[in-house]
Formats: C-alpha cells, sequence, structure tokens
C-alpha cells in the first residue's frame, strides 16, 4: 500500500507568524505572544495565547491555502479539504451577540460555510469539516490518508484553526480547566490546567514522495472512550489501547517508536489518565523520548493535532526538542536534553479529547523520507 | 456496502423535547441526563434500530447546523449576559457530544466521527465509514445524520462491509430502497395534546 507524505506546511500561531519562525522561538525560549481576559463573574484574570496581530479568519484561512498553493501548486480539481476546528467562526456570532445584545438560533450559520466558501473560491473537488473535539485535525490527519490510500482524491489539504473564542476561555474556565499560575507546566506536580492558544495550520497530503515532503504519515487509530463525555479512563486502559491499535495500523512495534508527543493537556484528570496509559510501555524494554507541545503553542484545542505535529516536525529538523523547565519534577519522564541526536525520527501523538475521542498518529520525519 | 437497518425519526418545530425524551425512554432502560435536543434527536435515531448494531461498529454522524438552542443559550450567557456558561451546556456544545451519547448508549467502541453536512452528506459519511470498514478496523459502520430548519430529520443507516460497489451518488433514500426504514413521526397534532 502506498505511503502518504505531508508535502507542504504552514503554521501561524502565538509563537510566530510562520512555522520556522516558531520552531526557532522555541529553540531560543522566546515565550508565545499573550493577552489576559477576565473570567466572568469570579472576576479572575486568565492566561490566552494569541496572536499579535488580528485578522478576519477567512483571511487566515485563505493566507494558509495560498502560502501552500505558492511552494506547490495544489491540484484544487483532484483535492480534498478538510478542515478541522472545534470553534469555527463563533467569533463571529459571539460579535453578533454582543452588537445586538442577545443570539437568536435563526442567526446561525451552517457549519459547512466555510469549507464549502472555500471550495467555491478554489475549486476542491469536495470539502467538509471534522469535529472531534480536540483530536478533530488527528482525525483529519488520519481520515485524509485513508481516503487518499484509497485513490478517492489525489491529494488533500487539511486546514486547521482555532479563534480566540470567549465561549471556549468562559467554559473551560467554568469547568476551572484553565491555569491561575499562567504556567503551562503537563504532568508537574504543580500544573493547575491549560492556556488555550490561537493557531492556523494548514498541511497537503499526497502519496507523492518526490516534491521533499516534510514527514510521512505512516498510521494511527482513533476510538471513543464511553466511560465519560469530558474525559477518559483515569486508569489509563483506553489510551493504552488506542495506541496500541496505532501501532499496529502502522505496522510498528514499540520498539520503533522513538518519541513520543504526549497530549498533556496539564489538568489534573488528563494527565493521570495519560500517565496511567504510558506505564506497560515505560515498564518495557523499548522505552521512547518523551515531550510535550502546548506548553509553547498553548492548548490549540482542533487545531492541536496538526500545529503541535508541525512545530514537532519543524523543530527536529533542527535536530531540537522542546524541554519543559524542571521537567525533572513531572510524573513522566520527559526528555530534559533539547539535542536531539536522531536525523530520522519515528514519532507516535497522542491526541484526546472531549466527546471520548482519543487518537494516536505516527509519522516519520527525516532525511530518507524519499526512498 | 450492505444496508443492515435504517431509521427516520421526523417531527415539527413545536415538538417538545419531553415528547422526545418519552420516545427515548420506550427504546433506552436508562436515558441519559441533560442532554440538548440535537442529541436527542440523533440519539432517537440511532437508538431506533439498536438491536441490529454490534459493539464493532463506527460511527459517522453529520449535521448542518450545530445545536442551536444550546449554543443560543451558550452566546446569550457569555456574550450578552457576561456570565459564566453552564457547564453541561459548554460540554454539549462540542458537536461530537451526540456520537458520545449514542456511542455510550449503543456500547459502540470504534471510530465516532462528526462532520459537517453539505448536499453529499451520505456519500461522505459512507466514504469515510468505507475506509474503517475496508481496513477491517470495524465490521459495522452506523452512519447518523440530524438536521433541524422548521422541521427535524433524524436518520440512521446501519451498514455492513460487502464487495458491492459504491453508488456515484448516495442519498438516503438510494441507500435504503431495499430494506423497510424503521419511522416514527411527531405531528403537529402530537404537541397540541
Amino acid at each position: 500500500m502506498s505511503s502518504v507524505y505531508l508535502q507542504r506546511a504552514v503554521l501561524h500561531s502565538a509563537l510566530a507568524d510562520n512555522l520556522a519562525d516558531a520552531a526557532r522561538a522555541v529553540q531560543h525560549d522566546q515565550p508565545a505572544h499573550y493577552r489576559n481576559f477576565c473570567l466572568h463573574e469570579r472576576n479572575l484574570q486568565r492566561c490566552y495565547f494569541a496572536i499579535a496581530q488580528q485578522q478576519p479568519l477567512l483571511d487566515h484561512l485563505q493566507a494558509s491555502i495560498n502560502k501552500i498553493n505558492h511552494e506547490q501548486a495544489i491540484p484544487f480539481a483532484d483535492c480534498l479539504l478538510i478542515i478541522a476546528s472545534t470553534g469555527l467562526n463563533i467569533q463571529h456570532f459571539e460579535t453578533l451577540t454582543r452588537a445586538q445584545n442577545g443570539f437568536n438560533p435563526s442567526d446561525s450559520t451552517p457549519l459547512n460555510l466555510l469549507a464549502s466558501t472555500l471550495q467555491n473560491q478554489y475549486g476542491f473537488s469536495a470539502a467538509f469539516c471534522i469535529n472531534t473535539a480536540c483530536t478533530s485535525a488527528a482525525n483529519a490527519l488520519l481520515y485524509g490518508a485513508r481516503l487518499l490510500k484509497q485513490q478517492q482524491y489525489s491529494h488533500v489539504l487539511v486546514l486547521a484553526f482555532e479563534t480566540p473564542s470567549e465561549v471556549a476561555m468562559q467554559g473551560f474556565g467554568a469547568l476551572e480547566l484553565i491555569s491561575s499560575s499562567a504556567q503551562y507546566r503537563p504532568f508537574h506536580p504543580l500544573r493547575d490546567g491549560l492556556i488555550l492558544g490561537e493557531s492556523y495550520a494548514a498541511t497537503l497530503l499526497s502519496t507523492d514522495a518526490t516534491t521533499q515532503p516534510i514527514a510521512r504519515l505512516l498510521g494511527g487509530f482513533s476510538a471513543c472512550d464511553t466511560s465519560s463525555l469530558t474525559g477518559t479512563r483515569e486508569d489509563g486502559s483506553h489510551i493504552a489501547w488506542v495506541m496500541q491499535q496505532a501501532l499496529t495500523d502502522a505496522q510498528c512495534n514499540r520498539q520503533d517508536i522513538d518519541l513520543i508527543k504526549l497530549h498533556g493537556t496539564a489538568t489534573q484528570a488528563n494527565d493521570l489518565a495519560e500517565s496511567n496509559g504510558m506505564q506497560d510501555w515505560l515498564q518495557s524494554d523499548a522505552v521512547p523520548a518523551l515531550c510535550v507541545m502546548k506548553p509553547w503553542l498553548g492548548h490549540t484545542l482542533g487545531a492541536c493535532g496538526l500545529s503541535e505535529t508541525l512545530l514537532l516536525i519543524e523543530c527536529l529538523k533542527n535536530q531540537h526538542i522542546p524541554v519543559m523547565p524542571d521537567s525533572q519534577s513531572c510524573s513522566l519522564p520527559l526528555i530534559q536534553t533539547p539535542r536531539w541526536p536522531l536525523s530520522q525520527t519515528r514519532v507516535l501523538a497522542n491526541f484526546f479529547g472531549f466527546g471520548g475521542n482519543n487518537a494516536s498518529i505516527i509519522f516519520e520525519t527525516g532525511a530518507s523520507l524519499c526512498k | 456496502m450492505q444496508v443492515i437497518a435504517a431509521s427516520h425519526i421526523s417531527g415539527c418545530a413545536s415538538t417538545t423535547d419531553k415528547q422526545l425524551k418519552i420516545l427515548l425512554k420506550t427504546w433506552l432502560k436508562q436515558s441519559p441526563r441533560r442532554i440538548d435536543r440535537f442529541i436527542l434527536q440523533s440519539l432517537l435515531a440511532a437508538v431506533a434500530i439498536q438491536q441490529h448494531v454490534r459493539a464493532d461498529c463506527g460511527l459517522y454522524v453529520a449535521s448542518a447546523y450545530p445545536a442551536r438552542t444550546t449554543m443560543a443559550s451558550l452566546l446569550n450567557s457569555v456574550c450578552a449576559e457576561q456570565r459564566q456558561p453552564k457547564p453541561f451546556e459548554f460540554v454539549n456544545s462540542v458537536s461530537n457530544a451526540a456520537g458520545f451519547h449514542i456511542a455510550q448508549q449503543l456500547k459502540l467502541n470504534g471510530p465516532n466521527l462528526f462532520i459537517s453536512a453539505n448536499a453529499q452528506v451520505w456519500q461522505q459519511l459512507s466514504m469515510l465509514a468505507a475506509c474503517d470498514l475496508k481496513s477491517g478496523s470495524i465490521q459495522q459502520a452506523l452512519l447518523v445524520f440530524c438536521d433541524e430548519e422548521e422541521d427535524f430529520n433524524a436518520q440512521a443507516v446501519l451498514l455492513e462491509d460487502s464487495p458491492t460497489e459504491q453508488a456515484a451518488t448516495i442519498d438516503f433514500q438510494s441507500l435504503c430502497s431495499a430494506i423497510d426504514i424503521c419511522t416514527y413521526h411527531f405531528s403537529a397534532a402530537d404537541s397540541a395534546e
């Protein structure tokens, strides 16, 4: 069966307006741009990793597509567009509600509005949105790759984004999941929750290996844990099962994995479940390096499956791994040295979300991708 | 792909959530609590054919709109009234919440996707399901489409893999042409009672 490659990539995040600069910012310990917001009723300040320069959503999305198309002409007529986002154009409705001091359900617009707008503008063969909470982009990559392998399309463009939504900020605040210290410390004993982040990411998938792809997607797995709508089983058994199924799908075994990118939200429940889910692997004779990405990007929700993947790929290209301060105190043995020795790296990346969605994807970066 | 079972639950804008819950209770021993109208409608379509569904089933849900009443309540709380949202409303607002409740009630352990619906919704749901059926990771696929403008329609189709070639154009009627559809319609008269 043919391989699927990530051909080109774009990332605009609170770290930088492009992927290369974002990786450099991580390497030089430059923090993400942020702003504070106030939790309603409780009058508490919380931090949000926001892009400095505000821009309309459609401009962001068009800029992402145009950048990819500039580097490698997208055959739009045979290309599927998959949008991955939890909020989509929620900011439009937030603005509308503030302006008219209330929201009328009839003001809703179709969930497919952005996808169909971009489909009509560029001539994509088909377009739809995947919304599976924080696994949205991971599922977009996974199912985009599967559709390519079935030769449904020649290319798939995955566009993943999350805007600074007030509903998301207040909603996670109401669930008491947002950090009060403004320090993003997954798996750390002093962790106190997540920091949300804004990002716009895109990648072009195809089976063509001749255009110097940035990574090869080997496979993955996604399934629903029905124990709780807001979290996975605390014992980590579903997470461990999903990782194992991902290995099987990618025709890998544990020894083949060099690095695991943990989901690591820094919430009490998620980190505990992921720690427990990792224990069997950590007690085996094939212990890979472990890393997290959210302390640098924030939790970019539905986009994290792509924004974290792209930033990690760029860091690995520079033979660098983001290292969290005081990582030696964490409940999982996170990597502590930023220098990454491998020129070719096989990564398993975890993404978990509300709605019981757990997903793991496996990809490979490095010089010999075209072989 | 072979269609095993299908359902179509429909009603009008005046159909109350209470009416939906009463029907749900006839099909489920224990109904989930604190679920919104969109989740109720989607659940009804799925549990109407639950006797045919096995655990090794993937779930593929689509809708043209978000859960409108939930979104309206959230937006009004946060943006108009400057209040914190109710946690259960915020959690229900994730589009895959309906899929979670269907998977939980039907004890499904396969994939659980939610996509935005357009004119090709059944084709796209079938295409995603075919990925997993052909890989052998699941043996059945449950497709659910729920839509509410004035009236609402919640439709479900249960598929199994077969060597049959997929038709170029797929809609609910053509998918279900060879089987009896389990239907239930809430009329305006029901609401007036």
